[in-house]
């Protein structure tokens, strides 16, 4: 469902375009020429779902050069999955945040990762309150409409039986004993009133416990979620939402290129193990209701000394059939490549660019079709032009001449095209400049 | 035969060599008894030296002070600075010094501050031998002087110096039994020539002021001369033997101290002064005619100056004057003016009232229409959705019921609540004027509609377009009443939604969320906020209470219309409780 174009969000959109960052709302608005990765990425969202026999899971990577909308794609997986009612938590991996490390590299993105769980209700992130007390409220309103008094004592032990019914179906799974105890504490906690009780067990949930000691102490459970074993509790976090009413969880990870960075090469290779892990376990049925989307340049997935090829075991995983040549493209592999854009589309953009902005500016949208092909022409027709445009790129450059436009009512829209000076910059495709090694071809 | 003989030479041999031993070990021996006999003469000369403080400090005083006591013409004396001066001349020449030392004390007294000066003549580096010790070299059997080094014979003279310095200032203060003297200023000066200069002269090496106070408090048996005179901020030269001078203590004070003191000047010296000053006064009354004449020459350019500011203060005054008129002419301009200007409000305000009127008359008619529209529309698509699949379309409910309350079983929990029916405006509700400000800020826009004015091809839009949120329903949302959605949004004024956005009001629109979980006791106002935001996103697409950092705020779009909302009589309990 496309939300409404408001000033509010169309200024959130132009500002975001003309910073060179995907809008973090209304990205549907500006999305052209992507139509068969979004239906596959919407499929993926209705297999993840599923029916009432249980649900998917899947891990994708979105691969593409800097610039080529990886993240844009991601964002409007977020917005279609929030839409959906899927709870999506995003991250993006650095030094810091990592699947695995010995400074807990891989509990920090865990902590992130729920620090910035978001419902369609609240797209900003910090969900997982909002989550945890709309499941109880849920369960309360659903005994009050069967007309049992809300301060009878029967009331109490309904509800607290509908929640050990939710609790009770995860205690076979792994950690799931310890996962179902800390929910039914929060639980316990808001019964009684107890704000500590309550807080310790979003404390846990949150991974923010360094020791075992402290839990025990505070909840009473012998286990925390550490560097190891945080990606058990994403799973159990998917089958838990999914059980108090939501489609599942989505986890973007987005930067996925600085896994390849890792300098270290056992380090690096325990996070392509961690990754490994992850793939595994989606395709092969040992998770439900979870999606898992890595953004990743083609250069962290292909070279073979420190992208994800050099660990054989996924590299006969990830890498493109042999069967798929000559523009075909198989949408299904775990392997999303984004191509280029072509002009045709890029035109497409610009004008829903150009349509946002009138609404924005409040002014009745006067250039034609053959303004669009003219600052086509001046975009493509300069040197090096077909490798490397990125959208980003000419969305800055055309909201630029769109603002001058604006500002300057004596200029026209030719006078500016000839101003603007249109150049490749160096920079603008870091993988040129910084790969640590060139790549040839005989 | 031959062996005898040998024996005998080497006999001889051997005597001989014993002889010639014994022959070296006596010159050896007279030659060290040499050495020895000068070493001791040269430490006896330097022990002289290096102890002429002590020497003084030995022997009392060379002249009985009783005996010049008993003296006759002593008490005839006793504070005449003359004599006085000249019994302390008679001290200091009686001291004993080693030869070689000049002995010329030159002592002036001022009775009145009872201060002697004392200008003394040391000694010359000469004084300090060259030789350091004498040594005897076997090899060349001659015996060698062994000269002093540079830095020894500095340290030598300095403290020769300050020896002689105390010395002196030991001997006029022992000599002075009846306390006549307080002060003693001693300046040391060398003859001789400057080393760096090449001139030939006197210089002052030491320079002391010291009380009888001070004097008191030293024991001189156990000082160290130097440190003494650094301790009483005596001026000492830092190269003494190159006779680089300090300034003496100051001479002038001294001079004008006491009328006794010059009585050793000569009448010459007088003479000279008084012409002097005679020539200084006609030199000073030269320059007072100068000064005079070049006063009676200024005297007319003043005058022409004084008339010509006195004719610039009349044109000033005029000008003044001239210029207080205008601002009272001015004053009275204003006055009118702003009479004129509060008529002019008076009659914009009365156009303003009838502008309102007439604009809330024209928005009712307008609104009027439109719930006509929509009233319209509403019983088409039940007509339309009567002949067709029936079991897509929800129930419609009242507004009024509409509450967090919804099913739990399922996904159905979050299923969209329905926008209220037509007939709750239109029939229960009375619509109060809007503004037209208002009614922009919650304009929404068909893409499409825009796409189509850019000449885009409109068939790539339909990308984003979902079937059942297309263009077509924007545009039928856009034409729907916010005011209607929002009524849903807001709920009965029964239920929590309502209380929240009424509290809302009340704050200004924006709370913190501990405010209102306090409002809240026992329960989720997170869970209410989301209710809220869920049928909001249903209705108008987007979210209607934002967290912003540690509060939550309503998007100020729709402050109006919910205040408006809130504002109508079912919501009046609401209120009241509330205020």
């Amino acid at each position: 469902m496309a939300s409404k174009l408001t000033k509010r969000l169309s200024s959130a959109i132009l500002n975001s375009l003309s910073a060179g960052v995907v809008p973090r709302k209304g990205a549907e608005h500006i999305v052209v020429g992507r139509e068969p990765e979004i239906s596959a990425l919407r499929h993926d969202l209705e297999s993840i779902a599923g029916d009432a026999d249980g649900g998917g899971a899947t891990c994708r990577l979105i691969v593409g050069r800097y610039g080529s909308g990886k993240s844009f794609m991601l964002q409007l997986l977020r917005n279609y999955a929030l839409q959906q009612n899927f709870v999506v938590a995003d991250a993006d991996l650095s030094q810091q945040r990592r699947l695995t490390g010995s400074k807990d590299e891989g509990l920090a993105t865990y902590r992130e990762l729920m620090m910035n769980m978001a419902i369609k209700t609240r797209p900003d992130g910090k969900a997982f309150d909002t989550v945890l007390e709309k499941w109880i409220s849920k369960v309360q309103t659903k005994f009050v409409r069967a007309g049992i008094d809300r301060k009878s004592r029967r009331f109490a032990t309904a509800v607290e039986q509908g929640i050990y019914d939710v609790v009770d179906s995860m205690e076979d799974m792994v950690h799931g004993a310890d996962f179902a105890k800390v929910i039914h504490d929060y639980w316990h906690g808001h019964q009684i009133g107890d704000d500590d009780q309550k807080a310790a067990a979003i404390r846990w949930l949150r991974g923010e416990y360094n020791s075992k000691i402290e839990a025990r102490q505070a909840l009473g459970v012998r286990s925390i979620i550490d560097d190891r074993s945080w990606y058990d509790y994403v799973k159990l976090m998917a089958y838990f939402v999914h059980e108090i009413g939501y489609s599942g969880l989505i986890i973007i990870l987005d930067e996925a290129v600085s896994l390849s960075r890792i300098s270290h090469t056992v380090s690096r290779r325990n996070n392509y193990e961690r990754f490994l892990t992850i793939f595994n376990d989606t395709q092969q049925g040992g998770a439900e209701y979870l999606g898992v989307y890595f953004g990743a340049t083609p250069d962290m997935v292909e070279d073979t000394r420190k992208g994800l090829f050099s660990y054989e075991a996924l590299q006969t995983r990830l890498q493109t059939s042999r069967f798929v040549r000559g523009g075909l493209r198989d949408l299904n592999a775990p392997v999303i490549r984004l191509d280029q854009l072509g002009d045709d589309s890029i035109r497409l953009l610009l004008q829903k660019i150009y349509a946002i902005h009138a609404f924005n500016r409040n002014y009745e949208p006067r250039l034609g079709a053959e303004h669009f092909r003219a600052f086509m022409n001046e975009v493509t027709d300069r040197l090096g032009a077909d490798s490397m445009l990125t959208p980003r790129e000419v969305a800055i450059d055309f909201v630029t001449i769109l603002n001058l436009l604006r500002q300057y009512p004596d200029e026209t829209f030719e006078s500016l095209l000839g101003m603007i000076d249109f150049t490749v910059s160096a920079d603008a495709d870091p993988e040129l400049t910084e790969s640590p090694y060139a790549s040839f071809q005989i | 035969m031959l062996g005898r003989k040998s024996a005998k030479q080497s006999k001889e041999l051997l005597e001989h060599l014993a002889r010639a031993q014994s022959d070296h070990l006596k010159n050896r021996f007279d030659q060290a008894t040499v050495v020895d006999e000068k070493n001791a003469a040269l430490q006896a000369a330097k022990d002289r030296l290096e102890s002429l403080l002590l020497d003084a400090l030995n022997r009392d005083s060379y002249i009985s002070l009783d005996s010049l006591k008993r003296s006759p013409g002593l008490g005839a004396f006793a504070g005449d600075a003359l004599a006085i001066a000249n019994y302390f001349e008679l001290v200091l020449d009686s001291s004993a010094y080693p030869s070689g030392f000049p002995k010329q004390p030159d002592i002036t007294y001022a009775a009145e501050s009872k201060e002697i000066r004392v200008e003394f003549s040391l000694p010359t580096p000469d004084v300090i031998p060259d030789t350091w010790r004498y040594a005897y070299d076997e090899i060349r059997d001659e015996i060698f002087p062994v000269t002093l080094s540079n830095k020894r014979r500095r340290r030598l003279y300095a403290s020769m110096l300050a020896q002689i310095c105390l010395r002196v200032v030991h001997e006029i203060f022992i000599a002075d039994r009846t306390e006549t003297v307080d002060r003693i200023d001693f300046s040391g000066y060398a003859n001789g020539i400057n080393q760096s200069t090449g001139q030939e002269g006197s210089f002052c090496l030491v320079a002391l002021s010291i009380t009888r106070l001070q004097f008191e408090s030293l024991d001189l048996r156990r000082v160290e001369p130097l440190a003494c005179l650094k301790g009483l901020g005596a001026r000492l030269s830092s190269k003494p033997d190159q006779l680089l001078a300090v300034s003496p203590i100051a001479q002038t004070d001294l001079n004008d101290a006491g009328d006794g003191a010059q009585a050793g000047q000569p009448a010459s010296d007088l003479q000279d002064r008084v012409e002097a000053q005679a020539n200084h006064i006609a030199e000073m009354k030269r320059k007072l005619d100068a000064y005079r004449e070049q006063i009676a020459k200024l005297q007319p350019d003043l005058r022409d100056t004084q008339e010509r500011n006195a004719q610039l203060q009349s044109a000033l005054e005029k000008e003044k004057n001239a210029a207080a008129k205008q601002v009272e002419q001015q004053n009275v301009q204003t006055t009118r003016l702003a009479v004129l200007v509060t008529e002019l409000r008076d009659e914009r305000e009365r156009n303003a009232e009838l502008q309102n009127e007439l604009e809330a008359a024209e928005n009712y008619i307008a609104d009027l229409e439109r719930l006509l529209a929509a009233a319209k529309g509403d019983i088409a698509e039940r007509d339309y959705a009567a002949s067709g699949d029936l079991e897509d379309t929800q129930p419609i409910e009242p507004a009024g019921e509409t509450t967090a309350d919804s099913d739990f079983e399922g996904t159905e929990m979050f299923a969209p609540i329905t926008t209220a029916t037509p007939d709750d405006s239109a029939g229960g509700v009375p619509v109060p004027p809007r503004t037209k400000q208002a009614r922009d800020a919650g304009k929404s826009v068909s893409l499409r509609s825009l796409l189509e004015a850019t000449g885009a091809a409109v068939a790539d839009a339909s990308v984003y377009d979902e079937p059942g949120s297309g263009s077509t329903e924007l545009a039928r949302r856009s034409e729907l009443s916010q005011r209607d959605a929002l009524m849903d949004i807001v709920g009965s004024p029964q239920s929590d939604s309502a209380r929240l956005l009424a509290l809302f009001m009340d704050n200004k629109w924006r709370i913190s969320a501990t405010a209102l979980v306090a409002e809240f006791p026992g329960e989720f106002v997170n869970v209410i906020v989301d209710d809220i935001n869920e049928r909001a996103n249903d209705s108008i697409s987007e979210n209607l209470i934002f967290y912003d950092f540690n509060e939550l705020a309503v998007y100020d779009d729709y402050c109006h219309d919910i205040e408006s909302i809130i504002s109508l009589p079912e919501y009046q309990t609401l209120r009241h409780s509330k205020r």
